[in-house]
């Protein structure tokens, strides 16, 4: 067993670019993305040159969530043009319209930011010119000082405390998408080390099927592991990403996370003959367990029954409601022992019927020689 | 020869099987998908787009709690006439009277939030109903609380609560911002009475701000579900073919296969030529079957026949460029290494940024504009630029992109190709 990991070690010395390129590519991947997740949305913004709409354009510059472009109204009609990607905004005096080809989550927010401004703005207009602008402060106080009444919220589940994070959402959505890939890659050695013959020799020694085995994939459960974690760390400490205090939960169901990825490539590459094969079929399967699993979108949007009652395939479903459990919803590592053991249970499934296939594939080769 | 070449090679491609299933059932599977799944988020013309469930428990009524009101006005030293006055004006501007009847009765506010009233009891069973998105629970002496809190100063600030499902957490926070906004209403007018100023006034003259919708130009629509995630598939899977092609080359290195077609006297370059054009064509062959399963299955409308008509040859041309190149690369190296990072990591990203699984712009204006360089962002920009209804100008810099991949591969393709042969 120490000598597959020695073996395992020196090939990855000697080549080491694939896994490097891999492990550089998702931590540039989940920085960018984090930047974007986090950070501003970027505005083009034309107003009237209305008292109203200036000042409306000046409160929502001082909004962190984005970033603006100021521009006339002719500029940004030829901007919207062109680009598909950006949203345009323009602010009249009683009225404003959200230019953008789609009414996402993004636009929605936006514009009822929009109102709430114009309606602070009016209300605040009303009263200095009816009042003066000393009785403003006065209401302003009062305001702060005396609710009318007051909204007592929490969540409806009663071991969850209730947030909307859809930063946080995304972040674990794509973090979990492109590790599928980089933990994929570190299996598809079985398929290498058959078609080279090193498999069958390695049989030939005396080596047990088990520590065989045992001995290959756990080297490749931890080189998935450290890519995982070096991504969680980059965001927990480099970018300082609010995990809601769940961040050594995060850890220990992304360990489980992997292990459940890993199981699946071993059952893909069971099934198939080429790297090239398990390649391009791991990649799709990826996309589309992204898809069913909410990590690219939350699952509550997805209107069809159908869809929604394939995400119990999907590897990533698991571990997105898990993560999002522990840190969004605030519960601990017992609420979400479900999931847990059904990553866990499905990774040895995964990994006891990929085995038995390619044991029973090596049977077939050797009657065929 | 060429064609003979060609024939090969489309034959090759025919008689596997995996293939066929991703350039074709795939890419209808997914456009299928997400079509229909993601309809309601991106159609803006849908009615309930995201409708929240809002359950309201009021566990007393205005008709409950009057008596208990008037005894208070009553010990106050009103009475008569002005007492009768004073319990309508309490009863119209009652929070709960407002909320249900000019709030979540309006159209604007009925199209995300349907209403229902129950009981109390029913509250754990409530709780644990995963379609809900909100319970609002009003207790049972809240309006006499709210008028002596409000008008007399007397009570400490009533309260009530809000349930909201974190498993709904988009439409639990539409629930949150519309009643919040509500509450606000209310505070703005109690701080206008504490400050000495007539509310009626001032609440009465504020303007509402209305939201027009985009005005669209003539020609121009907007683009839908089907649409979006057509040409997305479209310019992705378009993107397996090289690697394909390429594979079926490494093949015939490896089982001599190539070494013959040399021996037979065809010169390299034009098998590599053969592999350039077969990518053409199946290429062009792919997105022609994805529009017409948009059209004659998903009922899309295609317009901007020429535009369409370009942009398709455009791809494909770089398509073949690009299986030229992958297919030249395996040969120097090879190894399957290439092709399998490419298909495995590269075609991903690409797709990715380029915007094919969702507007990427949405995330990060970042990677939009780096997605906007691959090159198929850029076709899939230029086709939803005609499917809009623009003009064809729009996208000739779009064009200037994928031209210049198209020239990267082929220039790199003529340098790195191996002329004397290879050997596996």
């Amino acid at each position: 067993m120490k000598g597959i990991w020695l073996a395992r070690l020196q090939n990855l010395k000697r080549k080491p670019l694939v896994l490097i390129s891999m492990t550089v590519m998702t931590v540039i991947f989940a920085y960018v993305l984090s930047g974007g997740v986090g950070s501003s949305v970027t505005l083009l913004v034309a107003t009237d040159d209305t008292d109203m709409s200036n000042k409306a354009l000046e409160r929502l510059q001082h909004i962190d969530d984005y970033s603006i472009t100021v521009l006339t109204e002719a500029e940004l009609q030829e901007v919207m043009k062109e680009k598909r990607d950006k949203i345009g905004l323009q602010l009249y005096e009683k009225t404003y319209s959200v230019l953008a080809d789609t009414e996402s989550d993004i636009v929605r927010m936006l514009s009822l930011e929009v109102v709430t401004i114009y309606n602070e703005l009016s209300f605040q207009e009303q009263i200095v010119t009816n009042a003066g602008e000393s009785k403003w402060e006065e209401v302003e106080n009062s305001m702060v000082e005396e609710p009318s009444f007051l909204l007592e919220k929490s969540s409806m589940d009663e071991s969850q405390v209730f947030r909307y994070d859809g930063a946080l959402q995304s972040l674990f959505g794509f973090m979990l998408y492109f590790v599928f890939y980089t933990i994929s890659i570190n299996v598809q050695f079985i398929l290498e080390d058959k078609r080279t013959g090193i498999w069958n020799r390695l049989k030939l020694a005396s080596i047990s099927r088990f520590q065989l085995y045992f001995g290959h994939l756990s080297f490749s459960y931890l080189i998935g592991l450290i890519q995982m974690l070096l991504v969680i760390f980059l965001f927990r400490f480099i970018i300082g990403t609010n995990m809601y205090g769940g961040f050594w939960k995060v850890v220990v169901i992304s360990s489980v996370y992997v292990l459940l990825v890993m199981a699946f490539s071993l059952f893909i590459i069971s099934l198939v003959k080429t790297v090239s094969q398990s390649s391009v079929i791991i990649s799709l399967l990826a996309v589309a367990f992204a898809m069913i699993g909410g990590a690219y979108w939350p699952l509550e949007i997805v209107q069809s029954e159908g869809l929604l009652a394939m995400k119990w395939i999907s590897p990533i479903y698991y571990g997105m409601e898990a993560l999002k459990r522990v840190t969004i919803y605030g519960e601990t590592l017992g609420g979400v022992f479900s999931y847990i053991s059904m990553m866990i249970l499905l990774a040895i499934l995964l990994i006891v019927i990929g085995i038995t296939l390619l044991e029973k594939r090596t049977e077939r080769y050797h009657s065929s020689e | 020869m060429l064609l003979s070449l060609i024939g090969k090679q489309m034959k090759m491609l025919l008689r596997n099987k995996q293939p066929l299933i991703i350039l074709l059932v795939m890419p209808v599977v997914l456009i299928t998908i997400l079509s229909t799944a993601l309809a309601s988020v991106m159609n803006s013309e849908e009615e309930a787009a995201i409708q929240a469930k809002l359950v309201l428990i009021d566990e007393s009524s205005w008709e409950q709690e009057e008596a208990s009101i008037e005894s208070f006005l009553k010990e106050g030293g009103v009475n008569g006439p002005a007492l009768e006055a004073l319990l309508q004006v309490f009863k119209s501007n009652d929070p709960i009277y407002i909320l249900e009847e000019s709030i979540l009765d309006t159209k604007d506010i009925s199209k995300y939030i349907a209403k229902e009233n129950r009981q109390s009891t029913e509250l754990d069973n409530l709780r644990k109903d995963k379609e809900i998105a909100g319970i609002l629970v009003i207790p049972a002496d809240f309006r006499f609380n709210y008028i002596k809190s409000a008008y007399f100063d007397e009570q400490e600030t009533p309260d009530m609560d809000l349930f909201l499902s974190q498993e709904n957490g988009i439409r639990a926070s539409i629930i949150q911002s519309v009643l919040e906004e509500w509450q606000s209403g209310f505070t703005k007018s109690l701080a206008l009475t504490k400050a000495g100023i007539p509310a009626d006034g001032v609440m009465q003259n504020e303007q509402a701000v209305e939201r027009i919708e985009q005005v669209l130009q003539g020609s121009e629509r907007k683009i839908p579900a089907s649409i979006y995630y057509t040409v997305g598939m479209l310019v992705m899977f378009a993107l397996y073919i090289p690697t394909f092609l390429a594979g079926f080359a490494l093949q015939e290195v490896q089982w001599k296969v190539y070494d013959r077609i040399l021996l037979a006297g065809v010169p390299a370059t034009l098998y590599a030529f053969s592999i350039f054009i077969t990518g053409m064509i199946i290429a062009l062959m792919q997105q022609v079957i994805i529009l017409l399963y948009g059209k004659f299955v998903l009922g899309i409308d295609w317009i901007g026949l020429e535009g369409m008509t370009l942009i398709a040859l455009s791809f494909s041309l770089f398509i073949g460029g690009l299986s030229a190149l992958l297919t030249t690369l395996q040969l120097r190296t090879k190894s399957e290494g290439v092709a399998n990072i490419f298909s495995g990591l590269v075609v991903s990203i690409f797709a990715f940024l380029g915007g094919s699984f969702f507007n990427i712009g949405d995330v990060s204006s970042l990677l939009a504009n780096i997605g906007s360089f691959t090159p198929n962002g850029a076709t899939m920009s230029a086709i939803l630029a005609i499917q809009k209804g623009q003009l064809l100008e729009v996208i000739w810099s779009y064009m200037f992109t994928l031209y210049g991949w198209f020239v990267i591969c082929i220039l790199l393709s003529i340098v790195l190709f191996p002329k004397r042969g290879v050997t596996s």
